[in-house]
């Protein structure tokens, strides 16, 4: 029987001392210091493994009951006797080939039910569904998949696989983060990594909680019955591994070696909101729509993530915030820990998606800044920072709007909207000014320091200055695109009073004020 | 100390200074054809600036502000020019830069107060649109219409050097003076129809 147990065999990519190597879950959990981060080319395998690292260590440590026992975790290590004895409980489970209990897969699912090219498994290739530029992998023919790669694509699969209609045994539905972007903190080691993300996980969850495999694994009857495969999450690590697919690898020997090249693939267990701990890398933001009500922060094409920046800040004396982020800085506050001009690095990963069809993929990584520390409230500062930002570019846009129906106005003739639109959106001037502002909030944001309180004004001030300034041109590279004779000119100058009585009016404002 | 003044100012100031009433009305009916005839108080002018090259465009210029100026002022207006020669604003240089300055001395300015007067009336703004889109050609015609306008309503200034200034830069690349125009005059007409930003 082929074997391939992903506590003892490498299958999991790190860096260690500049070189990527693979590691076992063993190594990576008890030799964490070792490594400096997990890292593979797909940002959402890097955030599945995390994940699939936190949940076992979750399980195994039965806790962190706070972040004092975190930052404990943190200076010291974790207790290895306990994550040994887990391993050992569970050592079957882990095997991705196992003929009872294969790992995070459906044991008598088979290719007779359900036979696909395992290129089901990766969005970034082309299945047969799901057709990518520039990529040529044959799906009739796919290339044999070596068994560590299979398991890094399962565990990114089950965590990120989006909505697909129909399969041979149930609706296949979005797994329950799917379409979120994920947070990581960054510790300068995989070591920190982890406890920056154990988020405090008590008693009461753990009893309740369950890792996908420390469970009997569920059969095709379980999943046939469309009614009954569903589920709430019972807790973090429920949700951490939940069985978004009911997935069954079928290992083929070639060359000596145990290869993947054909997998059983359907619906897996559909899941059901519930009023229990939201995701810890999930943050929030507002719906654009309903103010009132808050959605997943996510990536959406045409839209960059910084713009939302502000969510992924610990929102001080409220449950709402990104909780990983505020465990983390009450981690480092129990370590009265400093962190020398450079914050706390964060990794967002995730996907952005048209219903079945994934748009793009990204892992972008940030710094919160150092003033998280204290006390002040920077989540509001930033937030207000960032309003104005998004007001100044509603501005441009609504001067961009004016001009395209100006240069569209033949006389009387009011030009139709969708033209207007379309002319609107060859003009730069979003691009122009969303890209540019991204490279300075950056540089600025990095300016909120432990002297923030001080600063607050003269923060504030620049920014809108920023603002101003990167308005201008992109606004002036907006006119040149339409020209200068004498009715682009006339157009220009009608549709440039709507963003600059927005300059004038902060000023009338500003003069009051002071 | 006396201040530096500009080649337009100094223009400006020598029409008022030197003007006979005949010179006045040789100016006028000059306009026509800006820069044919020979008038010897605009050559006195140009001869002083002018050294070996004729440049054809500068010489149009100036016969046609002095002929603008000229239909614009009455004969018994000059004594009091002459008593008051300072009268026309200083003109802030320098800032070439900035656009946004001085946009109140530019012809764009005044005829959106013109707009303004005549309740915006669509045929001004038609007729500034065209004036914007002259060339060397046509731009003699249309400023005189445009003057002519603008002396049909009362109070509104203009500023004879630095459209002179402006009428000299006429060709220039990416076309800076109507630019420059564009942006005073519906500037202007924004601030008057949105209840005034200032």
């Amino acid at each position: 029987m082929p074997t391939f147990n992903l506590i003892t065999q490498p299958w999991i990519p790190a860096r260690q001392q500049g070189a990527l190597r693979l590691v076992s879950l063993e190594q990576a959990l008890l030799e964490a210091r070792r490594f400096e981060r997990i890292e593979d080319p797909s940002p959402l395998v890097t955030v599945a493994l995390h994940r699939l690292l936190l949940a076992i260590l979750h399980r195994a440590l039965e806790g962190p009951g706070d972040a004092y026992e975190a930052a404990e975790w943190f200076k010291n290590g974790f207790d290895q006797g306990k994550i040994r004895a887990y391993l050992v409980r569970y050592h079957d489970r882990f095997d991705l080939f196992h003929p009872e209990r294969p790992f995070y897969q459906v044991p008598d699912f088979t290719l007779e039910r359900s036979s696909r090219s395992w290129t089901v498994l990766a969005p970034e290739l082309n299945s047969d569904n799901n057709k990518v530029l520039f990529d040529h992998t044959i799906t009739s023919r796919p290339r044999p998949l070596q068994p560590d790669e299979a398991a890094r694509l399962l565990v990114a699969n089950q965590t990120f696989a989006l909505s697909a209609g129909k399969s041979v045994l149930c609706h296949t539905a979005t797994a329950p983060v799917a379409t979120a972007a994920l947070a990581l903190m960054l510790g300068e080691n995989l070591h920190q990594t982890l406890c920056l993300n154990l988020v405090a996980y008590q008693k009461h969850e753990l009893e309740r909680d369950f890792a996908t495999w420390e469970k009997e694994p569920l059969r095709v009857a379980d999943l046939a019955d469309c009614e009954r495969a569903k589920a709430s999450a019972k807790g973090i690590v429920h949700r951490y591994t939940w069985l978004s697919r009911a997935v069954r690898f079928e290992p083929e020997e070639e060359s000596g070696q145990t290869v993947v090249r054909w997998i059983a693939y359907a619906s897996g267990v559909r899941y059901e909101e519930s009023q229990v701990r939201r995701d810890p890398m999930v943050a929030v933001r507002p719906d654009p729509k309903d103010p009132t009500k808050e959605r997943p922060l996510g990536f959406s094409e045409g839209r960059a993530l910084w713009r939302d920046f502000a969510a992924l800040l610990p929102k001080p004396g409220s449950a709402q915030g990104l909780e990983v982020a505020n465990h983390a800085c009450n981690v480092y506050d129990k370590l009265h820990c400093h962190f020398e001009k450079r914050g706390i690095p964060v990794m967002v990963a995730g996907q952005a998606n048209d219903q079945a069809k994934i748009e793009l993929w990204r892992g972008e990584t940030y710094r919160l800044p150092e003033a998280i520390l204290g006390k002040a409230d920077l989540h509001v500062f930033v937030k207000k920072c960032l309003d104005q930002a998004e007001e100044m570019g509603k501005a441009l846009n609504g001067a961009a709007r004016a001009l395209a129906t100006e240069l569209l106005t033949m006389g009387d003739r009011q030009p139709h909207k969708d033209d207007v639109s379309r002319l609107v959106q060859s003009f730069p001037h979003q691009a122009a000014y969303w890209s540019a502002l991204e490279g300075q909030f950056a540089d600025w944001i990095l300016r909120l320091g432990p002297d923030f309180l001080e600063q607050q004004a003269r923060l504030e001030q620049d920014w809108q200055q920023t603002l101003k300034r990167e308005a201008l041109r992109a606004w002036e590279l907006t006119a040149l695109v339409a020209g200068n004779d004498a009715r682009a000119l006339r157009a220009i100058y009608k549709s440039e009073g709507i963003l600059l009585s927005r300059f004038y009016r902060k000023e009338a404002v500003g003069a009051k004020g002071n | 100390m006396q201040k530096e003044i500009s080649r337009e100012q100094a223009f400006v100031q020598y029409l008022r200074k030197h003007s006979e009433s005949a010179d006045l009305a040789r100016m006028r009916r000059a306009l026509a054809d800006p820069g044919a005839e020979v008038i010897p108080l605009v050559e006195g002018f140009l001869a002083r600036i002018q050294d070996d090259y004729e440049a054809r465009w500068e010489r149009i210029c100036y016969y046609l502000v002095a002929g603008l100026w000229a239909s614009a002022v009455s004969s018994s207006e000059l004594e009091r020019f002459r008593r008051q020669p300072e009268e026309e604003p200083e003109v802030s240089q320098g800032d070439q830069s900035n656009v946004n300055k001085g946009y109140r001395r530019t012809l764009g300015h005044a005829i959106a107060q013109l707009y303004l007067a005549r309740g915006q009336s669509k045929s001004i703004e038609q007729r500034f649109v065209a004036l914007l889109d002259a060339d060397e050609e046509q731009l003699p015609y249309r400023m005189r219409q445009m003057v002519r306008l603008l002396k049909s309503e009362e109070g509104i200034p203009i500023y004879w050097s630095e459209l002179l200034r402006d009428l000299l830069a006429w060709d220039y690349e990416h076309r800076p003076v109507q630019q420059k125009w564009a942006r005073a005059f519906y500037r202007t007409v924004a601030k008057e129809t949105q209840g005034g930003e200032e």
